[in-house]
């Protein structure tokens, strides 16, 4: 029989002997929880190429890929096998891709009309999706998909990339501090010298089953109105997904002009196009995109009472100071921490350019290329641990909406409103 | 060699004292490197610190009065802890200040994850716990046994303690 003080001596005895137990099993579950996910990736041409490379093993590891072209197949598959799985597998049916359960997530960068038709495969598969910029070519493709992600309960994530960008993270925090004060106008271009024509091999391969009538129009869908809405989607999407966020808006009206004027080759969308867009709050946003001058490259600029900010090719700040209250520069330095996560530290410096007025500029250390790496890292953040989406499909559609407005703006010539209902509403 | 009137085995007492002299020179030698180096400051380490204290610690590096102070004790700090500890004087005190002055170096850059993920670094796979928290824990081991005693001008201390003590009891 035991009394009572070996029973307490035993008790104790026992719990001090299984103590280590519970934080074993409490690091052991975090560990997990930080496993790579599992991810495939659909269409690996230029963009495509770009997120294999940029992508960050430690978070995601790309274990499939699908492409219909042989080309893109070959140098997709090779590049995966390389970086992150020498076992992955490639796959010509994305349905069959779809159908292995150890995926868990699949990045989308196949030509822009496919975006709404594999993404919406892809989460009623019960995958997580990062689907690239822009969303969908047409409002109800982005609303089933936005629709498609609730139903699944699968995160979402639009690729636009300057959200996890810390330059743009900065200007936003300056706007919002109101260091240049009331904002009524920003300005944003990209301006190329080219024909943005790529070269179409020689392929044993046969697009029409996939609906281009031919290997030319495969390989340069985003010259066609039936896949893409030219320089508007592929560029112009990324400004004003950022106008859009820097205004804490949408607009509400677009006027757009252009048309083919130089290179009358065949292809269906302009090759110069410029749109003005009418925000809440009085604020206008202008774009402009030409392939028939570089000087300008591409930038927006922000423009307010007190003063201006340019954010140029994704890799420079600069903040200029106008109006009485201002009369200190910043300085924004943004740079890769050793934990790979960028810093940012502001100091105040005096700066004069030639006409007298304050300057300062910072180029960053920080690469365009980062930006992928870290959308990418926070898409596998919230998939994980339930971090906020950086780019939804709310602020996808957003982005899209007034974009598609301003293609039709142009085609008809005519101011166009963009009313709520071309918006998500729950 | 052998501490006196000691529960310790010889295998024990060799490896303190072994462990104690080799830590002393490690934390030694990482002192007269950076106080040879003309413009070695902690100001760099400083400003990519990250972890629960990240911006606390960045906020030292932009404050000069106080980053000067750091400089200056970082390096005699780990020069006379290491070199007490090679020589064995005051082993227990110079092992505690060396535990201190390695986890504060720890703080400064634990291994947490990054946008929920562990990077694997230079050191490869460390989630929580590093080298440095566990040379930290090193010297927390060296100050709470008797290391010192094994061999170490401690000894000599320690005899001299002995004796005063003699002459007061009968």
């Amino acid at each position: 029989m035991i009394n009572e003080e070996q029973r307490r001596i035993g008790r104790r005895n026992f719990i001090r002997a299984v103590a280590t137990i519970p934080p074993t099993g409490a690091l052991l579950w975090q560990a997990r929880r930080m496993r790579p996910v599992r991810t495939a990736i659909v269409g690996c041409g230029g963009q495509g190429g770009v997120l294999i490379e940029n992508a960050p093993t430690s978070h995601m590891r790309l274990v499939a890929m699908c492409d219909i072209s042989p080309d893109n197949f070959e140098k997709g598959l090779n590049k995966i096998r390389t970086i992150h799985d020498p076992k992955a597998q490639g796959y010509t049916n994305f349905d069959q891709m779809l159908e292995r359960r150890d995926i868990e997530a699949v990045l989308i960068a196949a030509p822009l009309w496919m975006h709404a038709p594999l993404t919406i495969a892809a989460l009623e598969a019960g995958k997580h999706v990062f689907c690239e910029k822009m969303m969908h070519p047409s409002i109800d493709g982005c609303l089933s998909m936005i629709k498609a992600a609730q139903k699944a309960r699968r995160i979402l994530q639009i690729g636009h990339q300057r959200n996890a960008n810390p330059l743009y993270q900065e200007a936003y925090a300056l706007i919002q501090a109101g260091v240049i004060g009331d904002v009524y106008h920003i300005r944003a271009l990209w301006h190329r010298n080219g024909d943005w024509r790529r070269p179409v091999p020689e392929l044993d391969f046969d697009p029409r089953p996939h609906g281009y009538p031919s290997l030319e129009h495969l390989k340069n869908w985003r010259l066609y109105k039936k896949f893409s809405l030219g320089l508007l989607s592929e560029l112009g999407s990324h400004q004003l997904q950022i106008v859009n966020w820097f205004a804490d808006g949408v607009p509400t009206s677009v006027y757009g002009s252009g048309g083919t004027y130089r290179f009358k080759d065949g292809r269906e969308i302009p090759d110069h196009l410029y749109l003005t867009y009418e925000y809440p709050d009085n604020l206008t946003f202008t774009y402009s995109s030409i392939q028939s001058n570089r000087q300008d490259h591409y930038y927006e600029q922000i423009m307010g009472t007190e003063g201006t900010i340019v954010l140029s090719g994704e890799r420079q700040a600069m903040l200029f100071s106008e109006g009485k209250k201002n009369s200190k520069a910043t300085q924004i330095e943004v740079e890769a921490a050793k934990t790979g996560a960028p810093t940012m530290s502001a100091s105040e410096s005096r700066l004069r350019d030639a006409a007298g007025s304050q300057v300062s500029a910072a180029a960053s250390k920080y690469s365009p290329l980062r930006a992928y790496h870290d959308e990418l890292a926070a898409f596998c953040h919230t998939i994980r641990h339930r971090a906020p989406n950086l780019c939804d499909g709310i602020e996808g559609m957003n982005a899209s909406s007034p974009l598609i407005l301003g293609a039709e703006s142009i085609e008809k010539g005519e101011k166009l409103d963009i009313p709520p209902q071309f918006y998500y509403s729950a | 060699m052998i501490i006196k009137d000691s529960s310790y085995s010889l295998l024990q007492q060799i490896t303190l004292a072994l462990v104690r002299f080799l830590a002393g020179w490690h934390l030694f030698y990482q002192g007269l490197g950076k106080l040879r180096e003309t413009d070695w400051s902690a100001k760099g380490y400083l400003s990519s610190a990250s972890g629960w204290f990240g911006t606390s610690f960045q906020q030292i590096a932009d404050w000069p009065a106080v980053l000067n102070l750091i400089d200056f004790l970082v390096v005699w700090g780990l020069l006379l802890t290491g070199f007490l500890l090679m020589i064995g004087l005051f082993s227990r005190s110079a092992a505690t200040i060396g535990f201190v002055l390695v986890f504060l170096f720890f703080l400064a850059a634990p291994p947490v994850p990054v946008m929920g993920f562990i990077i694997s670094g230079p050191e490869g796979f460390e989630f929580l716990v590093n080298k440095t928290l566990i040379e930290a824990l090193l010297l927390l081991v060296i100050a709470v046994f008797p290391a010192g005693q094994v061999t170490g001008l401690d000894i000599l201390i320690s005899n001299w303690r002995e004796k005063r003590q003699s002459i007061f009891s009968p």
